[in-house]
C-alpha cells in the first residue's frame, strides 16, 4: 500500500518539478519578451504574426521595444505565428488586460472585423500595422493603418523589371504563401503594372511560401521548364530571392537572369554586391513598428492621425546599397523620390 | 470506501494525470497570473479548436490508430462552409457532411485496402491541404452571412460564447457514445485486444470506419466553429492544431498503442495546455516559452505513467514500482472511463 502511495507521490513530485522548471525556464528565457512593467506608462498591445521566428518580425519587435522604452510606453507583444485563431484569442487577452491601445498586424487577410468589433465594444482604440486590410472593411472600426503598401511594392517591382528588360522580355514569378495578404497584394500590384508593358511576358509562376528552400525548389522547377527563355526572376521577398539565386547559380544562370527581390534583407546586400541580384526594395521593419507605436500614442493623446500612412520604399541597387542598413531604420529625413 | 480505495480509483482513472496537471496549472496561474482565471471565457474560447480535435481523436486513438488529417479536414470544411453557400443553414451541414466523407475515405483505405492509418491520413492531410487551397483559390474567404457569424463572438452566459457551448455539447455526445453505448464501448475492447474482440463477434472493420467518420466529422465541426469565429475561412486553417490536439489527448490519458483514451481526459488536457498558453501570454512572455512549456508538460505526462518511468530508467523511482499492480494497460483494456 505504501509502495503505491510512494509511486504516485514520486511521480507527482517529478511532474511538479518539471512544471516548476518550465515556469522558471520560461521566466528566464522570456526575459527579452517580457512586458516592461511600469505602471505609470500607458500599455499598448501589439498583436503580431511573427517575432523571433522570422528576420523581419524579429527586427520589427526589437525596434518596437527600443522605441517603446524611449517613449515611456509598455509594449505588450503577442505573437500568433500566423494562426488567425490564436490572434483572435490574443485580441481577447488584450481586452481582458484592459490595455490602453491595440496595434494589430493581421495574421489573416479579411479576418480583422470580429476582432476590431470586440475592441470597439471594449472602448479600446485600434490601429492596424504592416498588412493593409481589405478596402471593404469598415474604417470606423480602426483609427489608422501604418505600413507598406503591398500593391505598391508589386508596382515598383514591375517598373524596375520593365527598366531592366528595356520594355521587352520574359520573366518567372515565385510568390509568397497562398492566402497571405502581402503575397496576394504584391502579386496584384505586379500584374497591374505589367499590364502597362505588353511586351514583357510572364512564363510561369510557383509559390515559394516565403521560405528559402521552397523558393529554391520552385526556382529549379521553373528553370528546368523554361531554361534560357527566362530573362528575369521576380519574387516579393529577399529570403525567397536567396533561394532562387541558389537555383540560378546551380543552373549556371546567375547574373544572366535579372533577379528582383524585396525587403533588403542582409542576404540581399551580398547578392547585390556579387551581382546575383539586380534590384530590391527596402522595407524597413524599424519604420514599420515605430510608426505603429507613435501613431497609436497620438491616438491616445487625442490627436488627429492620418487614416493611412505608407512607408517609403527606396529602390536598392549595387550603386546605392551603402545608403541603407538591412533591417535597420530609414536614414533620418528620408522621403521617397517622386519618380517612385 | 477508505482513503486507499479512493486513491487507487483516482490512479486508475485514465484522466488522472490530466487532472493533476490542470490542478498544477490552476495553482500556478492563481499565484502568478490570476487575471487568466478571471478571463476563463477567453481561455476556453482560445482552445476550442484544440479541444474539439482532441476529443475527435479519441475514438481513433483508442483503436491504436491515428488521424493526421484532422487539421486539413478543418481547412476543407471551413472552405466548404464559406465558399459553397451564403446561407449558413445550408453550408454548415454541407461542411459536416464533407468531414464525414473524409472520415469514410480514411476508414475505407485503412480497413479495406489495409494501408497503415499513419500513411493513409498523412496522404489525406496533403491531399486536403491542396483541396483547401483549390476551393479557396489560395485566399481567405469571408463569410457572406457575416452579420449572423459576428453574433457568434457574443457571450451567451457570463463569458461563455456559443463556440464553448458547441464544444461542451460535442463532448457530452461523444462521452455518451464512448462510455454508455455498446458500439462506443466496443472500440475500447478492440483497442485492448482486437483478436478477443473479433472472436466475441464484434465487427472490427465497421467499428474502425465509424471511428474515422466520427473523428473527421468532429474535426470538421472544429473547422466550422473556427470559421464562424473568424468570419472567414482560412486555406491554412488547422495547421497548428493537430499536434497540440494529440498532446492534449496524451496528457488526458490516451495511449498511442490503443486500448486507453478518455474524452473527458482529452478536454482536461486541452484546458490545461490552454491555461498554460493563456497564462504565459498574459505575462507578456515570448511565444517560444509557450512551446517549451507544452513540451515540458508532455514529458511530465509521460513521466506520470509507470511505463514512462521504466523507459526513462529512473532508478530512484523503480523501487516502489516493482511489483506494483498494473494500473493501466491490462485493466483499462476494454473499459471506457
Amino acid at each position: 500500500m505504501m509502495a503505491h502511495k510512494n509511486s504516485l507521490f514520486r511521480r507527482a513530485a517529478l511532474a511538479i518539478a518539471v512544471c516548476a522548471a518550465t515556469v522558471l525556464t520560461g521566466t528566464a528565457c522570456g526575459a527579452p519578451g517580457a512586458a516592461t512593467d511600469n505602471e505609470d506608462w500607458p500599455t499598448i498591445a501589439f498583436l503580431v504574426p511573427m517575432d523571433r521566428n522570422h528576420e523581419y518580425g524579429r527586427n520589427y519587435v526589437s525596434s518596437l521595444r527600443k522605441a517603446a522604452e524611449e517613449h515611456h510606453v509598455n509594449a505588450f507583444v503577442m505573437n500568433s505565428n500566423y494562426d488567425a485563431s490564436v490572434q483572435a484569442s490574443q485580441m481577447k487577452i488584450a481586452i481582458a488586460k484592459k490595455v490602453d491601445g491595440i496595434v494589430i498586424w493581421p495574421a489573416l487577410y479579411g479576418a480583422e472585423q470580429p476582432m476590431l468589433i470586440q475592441a470597439q465594444r471594449a472602448g479600446i482604440p485600434v490601429d492596424i500595422s504592416n498588412s493593409q486590410p481589405p478596402e471593404d472593411l469598415d474604417t470606423s472600426l480602426y483609427h489608422a493603418f501604418t505600413g507598406p503598401n503591398d500593391q505598391r511594392i508589386g508596382e515598383l517591382q514591375g517598373k524596375e523589371l520593365a527598366k531592366l528588360l528595356g520594355g521587352k522580355g520574359t520573366y518567372v514569378y515565385i510568390g509568397g504563401t497562398p492566402g497571405n495578404a502581402a503575397a496576394i497584394n504584391r502579386q496584384i500590384g505586379l500584374e497591374r503594372e505589367m499590364a502597362n508593358h505588353p511586351d514583357i511576358k510572364l512564363l510561369g509562376s510557383q509559390p515559394g511560401n516565403f521560405d528559402k528552400n521552397q523558393a529554391q525548389t520552385a526556382g529549379s522547377s521553373l528553370i528546368s521548364r523554361f531554361g534560357n527563355q527566362i530573362d528575369a526572376l521576380v519574387t516579393p521577398d529577399d529570403i525567397m530571392a536567396s533561394g532562387a539565386a541558389q537555383a540560378l547559380d546551380a543552373a549556371g544562370m546567375a547574373g544572366q537572369v535579372k533577379l528582383l527581390g524585396h525587403n533588403y534583407a542582409p542576404v540581399a546586400r551580398s547578392l547585390l554586391e556579387n551581382g546575383s541580384m539586380a534590384t530590391t526594395l527596402f522595407q524597413s521593419p524599424c519604420w514599420d513598428s515605430t510608426h505603429a507605436l507613435t501613431t497609436m500614442m497620438d491616438v491616445l493623446a487625442g490627436k488627429d492621425v492620418p487614416p493611412v500612412s505608407y512607408m517609403p520604399l527606396p529602390v536598392v541597387t549595387k550603386d546605392n546599397l551603402d545608403e541603407f542598413t538591412p533591417n535597420g531604420c530609414l536614414p533620418e529625413g528620408y522621403s521617397e523620390p517622386a519618380t517612385n | 470506501m477508505n482513503g486507499h480505495t479512493l486513491l487507487t480509483q483516482f490512479k486508475s482513472w485514465t484522466a488522472f494525470r490530466a487532472v493533476i496537471l490542470l490542478a498544477l496549472v490552476v495553482v500556478v496561474l492563481l499565484a502568478v497570473q490570476p487575471t487568466a482565471l478571471g478571463s476563463y471565457g477567453i481561455a476556453l474560447s482560445r482552445i476550442v479548436d484544440v479541444w474539439l480535435v482532441a476529443i475527435a481523436l479519441v475514438p481513433v486513438l483508442v483503436l491504436g490508430e491515428i488521424d493526421l488529417s484532422v487539421g486539413s479536414t478543418m481547412a476543407v470544411t471551413a472552405a466548404v462552409a464559406a465558399q459553397v453557400s451564403g446561407n449558413l443553414a445550408v453550408s454548415i451541414p454541407l461542411a459536416l457532411i464533407t468531414g464525414a466523407v473524409v472520415g469514410l475515405i480514411n476508414g475505407l483505405l485503412v480497413v479495406k485496402v489495409g494501408i497503415n492509418s499513419f500513411i493513409t491520413t498523412l496522404g489525406m492531410l496533403i491531399t486536403l491541404q491542396g483541396l483547401a487551397l483549390a476551393i479557396t483559390d489560395g485566399a481567405p474567404v469571408p463569410l457572406q452571412d457575416s452579420t449572423r457569424a459576428l453574433e457568434f463572438s457574443v457571450p451567451l452566459i457570463g463569458q461563455i460564447t456559443p463556440d464553448i457551448i458547441i464544444a461542451v455539447a460535442a463532448t457530452a455526445a461523444l462521452w455518451f457514445f464512448m462510455t454508455k453505448m455498446r458500439t462506443g464501448r466496443e472500440l475500447y475492447i478492440i483497442g485492448g485486444n482486437a483478436e478477443a474482440a473479433a472472436s466475441g463477434g464484434i465487427s472490427i472493420d465497421t467499428r474502425k470506419i465509424l471511428a474515422f467518420i466520427i473523428c473527421s466529422c468532429v474535426a470538421g465541426l472544429a473547422g466550422v466553429v473556427d470559421t464562424l469565429n473568424l468570419v472567414a475561412a482560412s486555406p491554412t486553417l488547422g495547421s497548428t492544431v493537430m499536434l497540440l490536439a494529440i498532446a492534449a489527448a496524451v496528457v488526458g490519458g490516451a495511449s498511442l498503442s490503443g486500448g486507453r483514451a478518455s474524452v473527458i481526459g482529452a478536454v482536461i488536457g486541452a484546458i490545461a495546455l490552454g491555461g498554460i498558453s493563456i497564462g504565459l501570454q498574459m505575462s507578456g512572455l515570448d511565444s517560444s516559452v509557450e512551446s517549451i512549456a507544452i513540451g515540458a508538460i508532455l514529458f511530465a505526462a509521460i513521466v506520470l505513467t509507470k511505463e514512462g518511468v521504466r523507459a526513462l530508467r529512473l532508478p530512484s523511482l523503480l523501487g516502489p514500482l516493482t511489483g506494483a499492480s498494473s494500473d493501466h494497460t491490462a485493466a483499462a483494456a476494454g473499459k471506457a472511463r
